[in-house]
């Protein structure tokens, strides 16, 4: 039996960090489809992992994956000429290397979630620091904050749309601060 | 006419928060597996959205004060820490140390509590467990009276992490690990770096590193072995691998009051496989009943499992006609 807890830990703590550079790599590309249905593809790809243990470089597998994914569809497609593919190679290598000062060791992820929680809005911020920073059960929120339970799972699906959303345009580049006015007037619940 | 990746990311993220409320019904699960099913980029997005949650859980170190989003005018502040001060100072509170006066954790059955320590640490609690922790400046100690608790523990070289489970002591400096105490058996399990173990009667200390297992019984070792799936618990699951009807119907009765009785001796023996919500033995017991070919029958708070009774089959035997060779 694999174990689903660590796949989950893997994709959260070294590859999703990356999602943003990775999109970001892929818009110097307009030409190789669309850039959600290519990520959403490579997470489906990871999903079916059953050890990721021997992963050492979460961030080269990610980027290494969506090279491979294209070069799978340009085969198939055969519209674009080998050289090509031979520059976008060359290009996403150095893509690999993470750029020292905006590396997520734990101390800087720390800093990123801190912030990513307190620009949450109001009840929704509230309903993250009870079940994340202190461990309360939604059922437990809702009588604290006296709502109702779907109104709590509901801030949790806000939050996450818009941490989700957060993660996909700014990375964890400590530089930008989350804005999430910005990002996703995605219809409200 | 094709679904839209937003649309995808909305539906993943309904069900990571629908899950996080509490554990799928059966309809719920049934639900959620063919949705999954539905379309190939369902898995990725679900993965991507559970990660996500998941990311968050680093906020665990941190306390409500530090995202504090309204800072109050630094006069305000000043003025008012400096009373709290004078007070403090006039009580002799700040000369004097305080020795930490134990925090004591206790799960009811059933009740799996994913709890912050003030250390930076990290605990998930299993059910009826009562543990105490006290954190000083020297040293950082948790005593396991009963139960099972897994600990991530936050790196402090100047503070080793020691959990003491009756003869069984269990050192870390910033690790991850599990250790079970029921009765005289004592089960540590590592998930991340390594620990130390002292034991009263195992003689010299010995090493366990992650992904290894070692059990005691009145501090003696009697196993060791593999972590496998033993944490799932910590995400309210149970996994199977060839454990007995039997062994696995005791898992279940651990954690609720409804409770599973194997009828059967033979069915009782028979191996299983699977991954389970634990605090749905319902579901459990139907999915066992379609395995191993028995019938759940409830009454009240028990749920029987026993092997199904059939009628005598009839053969029917049918005359095959032998091919002609053209």
């Amino acid at each position: 039996m694999d174990d689903r807890i660590s796949v989950v830990g893997w994709v959260s703590s070294q590859v999703l960090p990356h999602e943003a550079d990775v999109r970001r790599w892929l818009s110097r590309y307009p030409g190789m489809g669309d850039k959600d249905d290519l990520i959403q593809e490579v997470y489906c790809r990871m999903a079916a992992l059953e050890r990721v243990d021997h992963i050492t470089n979460g961030r080269a597998y990610f980027f290494q994956a969506v090279r491979n994914l294209i070069y799978e569809r340009v085969r198939r497609a055969r519209l674009i000429p080998i050289e090509v593919v031979a520059e976008l190679d060359a290009l996403g290598a150095s893509s690999d290397q993470p750029d020292p000062e905006r590396s997520a060791g734990a101390q800087r992820e720390l800093v990123l979630v801190k912030r990513l929680i307190s620009k949450l809005p109001d009840r929704c911020r509230r309903v993250f620091e009870l079940r994340k920073m202190e461990g309360v059960p939604q059922r437990e929120i809702a009588r604290r904050l006296g709502v109702s339970e779907n109104v709590v799972e509901n801030e949790v699906r806000r939050g996450l749309r818009l941490i989700l959303q957060a993660l996909e345009q700014q990375g964890v580049d400590l530089a930008v601060e989350p804005n999430y006015r910005a990002v996703g007037r995605a219809r409200e619940l | 006419m094709r679904e839209s990746s937003n649309d995808i990311n909305e539906a993943s993220i309904r069900w990571v928060a629908q899950m996080d409320a509490g554990p799928l019904s059966a309809a719920e699960q049934a639900q959620f597996d063919a949705w999954l099913a539905g379309d190939r980029r369902r898995q990725g997005a679900f993965l991507r959205a559970q990660a996500g949650w998941s990311f968050m859980d680093r906020s665990r170190a941190l306390h409500p004060r530090d995202v504090a989003t309204a800072p109050a005018p630094r006069r305000r502040i000043w003025a008012a820490a400096a009373a709290v001060l004078a007070v403090f100072i006039t009580a002799g509170l700040l000369l004097t140390p305080r020795s930490p006066r134990p925090e004591v954790y206790a799960t009811i059955q059933g009740e799996i509590r994913r709890t912050p320590l003030e250390d930076g640490s990290f605990a998930v609690i299993n059910t009826s467990t009562k543990l105490e922790v006290s954190l000083a400046r020297t040293h950082r100690e948790v005593r396991l009276s009963q139960g099972e608790a897994w600990f991530q523990v936050a790196k402090d070289p100047k503070r080793p992490f020691r959990v003491e489970a009756g003869p069984v002591e269990v050192r870390a400096v910033g690790t991850a690990f599990a250790v079970e105490r029921i009765g005289a058996t004592v089960q540590v399990s590592v998930t991340e770096g390594k620990v130390e173990i002292w034991s009263k009667g195992a003689g010299a200390q010995r090493g366990l590193k992650a992904g290894e297992r070692i059990v005691f019984v009145d501090g003696r070792i009697v196993d060791v072995g593999h972590v496998g799936n033993r944490l799932a618990w910590r995400e309210g699951r149970i996994a199977f691998a060839g454990q007995t009807l039997a062994e696995a119907a005791a898992e279940f009765n651990r954690y609720n009051r409804r409770k599973l009785v194997i009828g059967d001796p033979e069915l009782a023996a028979a191996p299983l496989v699977g991954w389970f919500n634990l605090a749905d033995p319902d579901s459990f017991a139907r999915a066992a009943a379609t395995m191993l070919d028995a019938t759940v029958t409830i009454v009240g708070d028990t749920i029987h499992l026993d092997r199904t009774r059939r009628a005598a089959r009839l053969l029917v035997v049918r005359q095959v006609r032998a091919p002609r060779h053209v």
